[in-house]
């Protein structure tokens, strides 16, 4: 039932779960997913290990390395990778502690357990990550 | 030897590790470095225009000897892409009838012999040239402009801003390409967290060879 204010907390709670299958649902086929105030949370929950990219449209080692976690998120379709520009979003990169870019943290289960600050070879960043799904 | 200002129109720092390039990250690591932002529809002519007017600019000038920028510094062109065939000390057309190769051989030598007279604008188009329609030689095209910076920098030069104007090429069209380019320089930027705007390049050079030249 809707609320005084118009609001109907049933139907909110049931889009919101209807959101989380959605994201769920989705094949990860190599694709990064733009993240958002809106969709940062149900992602990182969404996904029992979430790699997130936090860059910044002036920061040049995030453009390097880039193509590195377009390669690792088509190797690595049980895991959800993510990307956020800190400048749109500085709140949640506040939340997180980001100081340096680009820093890629590791989520898991909706936490964050491990990061990684600059650029790092693909190996690197695999190894980090593979470390998170055999647990 | 003089200031160089050195434009390769449509790369990008995403194939720096793409294509395992040994020059290009070395120097980004070593000198001052930022993101060019020039967002899409992007043309060479106006992107260019802009850096030699130090303004946006949409509107072609005549001759390019007569830009402010040009003016100021005293600088001699090389291969620029404000007309067909490209204006300068080198030129050639805008199509794929100069190789690579051939291209950035030779705005290299021309650059290191201009450059012991004045300070140098000039520019490598190959990759705008070759990527829009075949991206499998990407990386070819990359090692090619790679080299020829190291030679470059091995040829003595010590003052010199590198950019493109505008990202990788995408797809066919001519005025499609990534949003984001390269800037490698000798001079420091006065904003870091900010993306490099096309007319603060050219500003930035006029400094560079202000600054050089009152040394």
């Amino acid at each position: 039932m809707a609320n005084d204010t118009g609001k109907d907390p049933e139907l909110d709670k049931l889009l919101e779960k209807k959101t989380r299958e959605m994201v769920k649902g989705v094949k990860n086929v190599g694709n990064v997913v733009e993240l958002n105030r809106n969709n940062f949370n149900d992602f990182i929950k969404a996904h029992d290990v979430a790699v997130i990219d936090f860059w910044a449209t002036w920061c040049a080692p995030c453009f390097m390395l880039e193509p590195i976690i377009k390669k690792l998120a088509a190797e690595m379709p049980n895991v959800g990778f993510g990307r956020l520009n800190t400048e749109e979003e500085p709140e949640i990169a506040a939340k997180y502690y980001i100081m340096s870019l680009p820093t890629v943290m590791i989520f898991k289960n909706g936490e964050p357990i491990d990061q990684v600050v600059g650029v790092v070879p693909k190996k690197v960043l695999q190894d980090r990550i593979k470390a998170y799904l055999d647990n | 030897m003089y200031p160089i200002l050195l434009g390769i129109n449509g790369i990008g720092y995403g194939s720096f590790t793409e294509c395992e390039l040994n020059v290009l990250p070395r120097l980004m690591n070593i000198i001052d470095r930022g993101v060019v932002e020039n967002k899409r529809p992007q043309y060479p002519d106006k992107s260019w225009w802009t850096i030699l007017n130090m303004e946006p600019t949409e509107n072609a000038p005549s001759n390019p000897s007569t830009a402010p920028l040009v003016k100021l510094t005293r600088a001699i062109l090389v291969n620029i892409p404000v007309v067909n065939p490209t204006f300068g000390l080198y030129s050639i057309r805008l199509d794929q009838g100069t190789s690579y190769e051939e291209e950035a051989s030779n705005v290299v030598s021309t650059i290191v012999n201009a450059a012991a007279k004045a300070p140098v604008i000039a520019a490598i188009t190959a990759p705008d040239r070759f990527l829009h329609e075949n991206q499998s030689i990407k990386c070819n095209v990359y090692s090619v402009i790679d080299e020829a910076i190291g030679s470059l920098i091995n040829s003595g030069v010590s003052a010199f801003i590198l950019f493109s104007p505008y990202g990788e090429p995408i797809g066919p069209n001519e005025g499609d390409h990534e949003d984001y380019g390269i800037y490698i320089a000798t001079i420091s930027r006065p904003r870091h967290y900010d993306t490099v705007k096309l007319y603060e390049i050219g500003m930035l050079f006029r400094d560079l060879v202000d600054s050089t030249l009152s040394t």
